[in-house]
């Protein structure tokens, strides 16, 4: 398992890149980023909240409570993220300048 | 006495019981990607992909309801689960919902529901709807993994002692911006 802070994305990156395909709560967005790595970045529970947090603190996130109603969590809602426009815009330079690395290790080679 | 596993009937048989809830993970696991790749380009309108998302809600609600039929003590009725599908998704789960709702939790996830509603004396009412909630959604996910309950107690212990240090980081971040 490689944690987000030994590889070039740190939580709140991976975080926002994951928001792009909708909105999603915690759990599911470690799952997401999990996924979407093919295992090699897992968040854990000790980042991503506080990561979710600065970002809706900063405005790159929205956050409110989901309407379902999940038994399992004793009546607790989801706290459902949603990028916002300015997280669109943040996130599209962070795919740039990632983008613009790997270019530059591609012509290196 | 013999240990089942919670949400499952008895007249089903867990063997029947899992082979249906693993058809619902694969459906919805689809349906998630699928509805992934449909996503639109914010600010356009998709009703394809607003099919897609209810769907996937749809699968999300009768998975939910085949799980944790018992987990908060009351009976879920069929009504409950039975929402409009597809002539394409369509399967029975009346079996299901016709069954036995007595079935109790496993003593790993009683055990640990009740240390979390403790550590949510402790913590921030937003952190308690949040964290608290995610990891109980954790820990019944642990125990239909079939994790051994050890997983379960660690998970909860280490998940409740850093919902309390985010109360308390939050807390002190709130008194530095009075102190300026």
């Amino acid at each position: 398992m490689v944690r987000p802070m030994e590889t070039f994305v740190n939580a709140k990156t991976a975080l926002l890149q994951a928001l792009i395909r909708g909105p999603s709560f915690g759990l599911e967005l470690i799952e997401r980023v999990k996924t979407s790595t093919g295992g090699k970045v897992e968040l854990n529970q000790g980042s991503v909240y506080p990561a979710l947090r600065a970002l809706e603190k900063d405005g790159l996130v929205e956050s409110y409570d989901g309407a379902e109603v999940i038994p399992e969590r004793g009546g607790r809602p989801r706290r459902y993220y949603r990028i916002t426009a300015e997280g669109m815009r943040a996130a599209r330079d962070d795919q740039r300048a990632a983008f613009g690395l790997f270019q530059l290790a591609e012509v290196t080679r | 006495m013999s240990r089942r596993s919670p949400g499952f009937p008895r007249d089903l048989g867990l063997a029947a019981a899992h082979q249906l809830r693993a058809d619902l993970q694969n459906r919805l696991r689809d349906a998630r990607s699928a509805s992934y790749e449909m996503q639109p380009v914010l600010g356009e309108e998709s009703s394809a992909y607003m099919t897609q998302v209810r769907f996937v809600a749809e699968l999300e609600a009768r998975l939910a309801a085949l799980d944790h039929q018992v987990a908060d003590g009351s009976e879920l009725h069929r009504g409950q689960v039975r929402i409009k599908m597809s002539a394409r998704e369509q399967f029975d789960l009346d079996i299901v919902f016709e069954s036995d709702a007595s079935a109790p939790l496993p003593v790993a996830v009683e055990r640990t529901t009740r240390w979390l509603q403790i550590a949510e004396l402790f913590v921030s009412p937003r952190i308690a709807r949040e964290e608290i909630g995610d990891l109980l959604e954790a820990i019944h996910r642990y125990e239909r993994e079939g994790r051994p309950a050890w997983h379960l107690y660690v998970r909860a212990i280490t998940g409740a002692i850093l919902a309390v240090w985010h109360t308390w980081g939050d807390k002190l971040a709130s008194l530095r911006k009075i102190g300026g």
